[in-house]
């Protein structure tokens, strides 16, 4: 007797237990997001420390084993139910409201996939990710403390002040709410919570799980889309090289000034 | 009342079948669903046409043999089984759509009748208790909790019937061994199989070809006889604790599915 997930209920179970590990993910990477109305410094600096720890190479691959099972799993139940009525019905009526959310799941689940796809090749594999070539594509950023490191910062906002992929953005923060709605109470009965109250209680927070991470991190893409920051000084910054270094120093020394 | 049917006719399980309409001038509002197929069918027999196969036993809900999907729905518009269903549920005129159980493991025979003997199979994989009860004086013996006696209850009024599988979005029958396996394993007499039963009614399960559960509840919403849902998430709970207790036992060397 092994553990190989070998029916559908043991697969659906992997597909709940990765879903919740998926929102320890949001979790964190919503707060650390949170730095973005803080300004560049914080921002970049947590940004550097994140992605210059050792560690991040662990964490990345327990992400994609975590999404990874959950992405297999969900496939292989949702093609294993798509098998069992190849005949459907002439007429369809069902009692259960919002249906159509939990029918959605394997649709809203492939827009998150491709989202997260491009998401990852737009910021972290997007400009300044190449060490060398960072002044050149002017994603270079001084800190306070004169380290020269990548200005991600700089990057959100380059892409979340052109409206056109921030609307993107938040269509696809949409769709994981409405996985979200269904996703977190359908895990809690997966994993055989019985009681009632509790059930209930876990379809509310389902909802509200929905509503602030849906909301939470549309934020950022339109905070910066409204407000379009600072854009003049950004553009130019991007096109004359020497800048960067200067544009960066004044500020930060004056600064470093006041504070002393 | 007067009525225009609409129903599925296949002469056997290889045939493509289709729909076929049927007019139907005076029911009476008071009689059953089943007697108004009775009357329709008595209709075609007199014009020399071979009746419409459907399925009854008991005609009073309890033999969960009468499935029928009417207009939609498992069962029709009433909350009990089709044989339960009475004509004043539909108003004078209406379009009535009559289709079988849809899942390809329960198989078209004829018509409206589906071979719904996967679930027998499930049974046969698990769905018993070995252990000698006594005779019927000796059910008091042994004192159960009148919680536990409720929660076994809810899976024991299952009546096989199937309309949660005609429900189900994905074609599962995961409320019905569900039902079985969380009926038994409250109870302890149910808990000497425990493991290997959930775990072999899971699996038979698969076998048939029955689909995976999204937690719609559109089974629970036309379950006939009430069966929750809970007890899926029970029966979810229990081929975990299952499935992990034999992982143990086998990597200490010990038999698979010792209690
Ligand atoms: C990466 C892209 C994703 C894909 C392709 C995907 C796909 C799926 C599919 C197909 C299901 C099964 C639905 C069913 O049983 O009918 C599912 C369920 C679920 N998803 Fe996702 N999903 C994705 C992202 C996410 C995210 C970001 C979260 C967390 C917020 C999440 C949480 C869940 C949870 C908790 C379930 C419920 C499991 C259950 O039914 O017990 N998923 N997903
Ligand atoms: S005929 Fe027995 S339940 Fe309907």
């Amino acid at each position: 007797m092994s553990l190989t997930p070998n029916t559908n209920i043991a697969k659906k179970i992997l597909t709940a237990v990765s879903g919740l590990l998926i929102f320890g993910f949001l979790t964190g990477h919503f707060l650390g997001n949170l730095l973005l109305f803080v300004g560049a410094e914080p921002f970049n600096i947590y940004a550097h420390q994140l992605t210059s720890n050792p560690l991040i190479y662990l964490a990345e691959l327990i992400l994609v084993i975590i999404f990874g099972s959950h992405i297999v799993t969900g496939i292989q139940v949702t093609l294993a139910s798509r098998g069992a009525r190849k005949k459907g019905y002439e007429v369809r009526n069902e009692r259960t409201p919002k249906s159509w959310i939990v029918k959605s799941m394997p649709y809203t689940g492939t827009i998150i996939f491709l989202f997260i796809i491009f998401h990852i090749i737009s910021f972290k594999f997007g400009p300044g990710f190449d060490e060398s070539a960072r002044i050149n594509e002017g994603m270079l950023y001084l800190t306070m403390e004169g380290e020269p490191i990548r200005d991600l910062y700089k990057l959100v906002v380059v892409r979340f002040t052109n409206p056109a992929y921030s609307i993107f953005y938040v269509i696809a923060m949409i769709s994981m709410g409405i996985h979200i709605a269904h996703a977190f109470q359908s895990a809690i009965r997966t994993l055989g919570v019985t009681n009632k109250t509790y059930y209930q209680l876990a379809q509310k927070a389902s909802i509200a799980l929905a509503v602030v991470f849906t909301v939470g991190f549309s934020s950022f893409p339109l905070y910066f889309m409204v407000s379009q920051p600072e854009l003049a000084v950004i553009e130019e910054v991007e096109t004359v090289e020497s800048e960067v270094i200067e544009m960066n120093e004044v500020p930060a020394s004056i600064e470093e000034l006041d504070v002393k | 009342m007067k009525l225009t049917l609409k129903i599925w006719r296949q002469k056997n399980a290889k045939d493509a079948g289709g729909f076929k309409s049927y007019k139907l001038d005076d029911i009476s509002e008071h009689s059953s669903f089943l007697e108004m197929l009775d009357t329709l069918n008595q209709q075609i027999m007199n014009s020399g046409d071979e009746p419409i196969v459907f399925e009854s036993d008991c005609r009073e809900g309890i033999c969960g043999v009468c499935g029928l999907v009417i207009n939609g729905v498992p069962h029709g518009p009433g909350r009990g089984t089709t044989c339960q269903l009475h004509m004043r549920s539909f108003k004078d005129g209406d379009e009535i759509t009559i289709e079988p159980w849809r899942a390809d493991a329960f198989p078209i025979m004829k018509d409206l009748m589906v071979d719904r003997s996967a679930f027998d199979r499930i049974i046969q994989s698990g769905g018993y208790i070995s252990v000698n009860t006594g005779s019927a004086r000796d059910a008091n013996e042994k004192l159960i909790p009148q919680k536990d006696i409720e929660k076994a209850f809810d899976g024991a009024q299952c009546i096989g019937c199937g309309a949660c599988v005609a429900a189900c979005k994905n074609a599962s029958a995961n409320l019905f061994t569900a039902a079985k396996v969380s009926h038994l394993v409250v109870l302890p007499q149910g808990k000497v199989e425990r493991s290997e039963r959930v775990i072999n009614m899971v699996e038979q399960h698969d076998k048939e070809g029955f689909g995976s559960c999204s937690n719609q509840t559109e089974c629970e919403a036309v379950c006939p006889v009430g069966v929750t849902v809970s007890n899926i998430s029970r029966m979810n709970r229990e081929y975990a604790r299952a499935k992990v207790k034999n992982f143990f036992n086998a990597t200490r060397g010990g038999d698979k599915c010792k209690k």
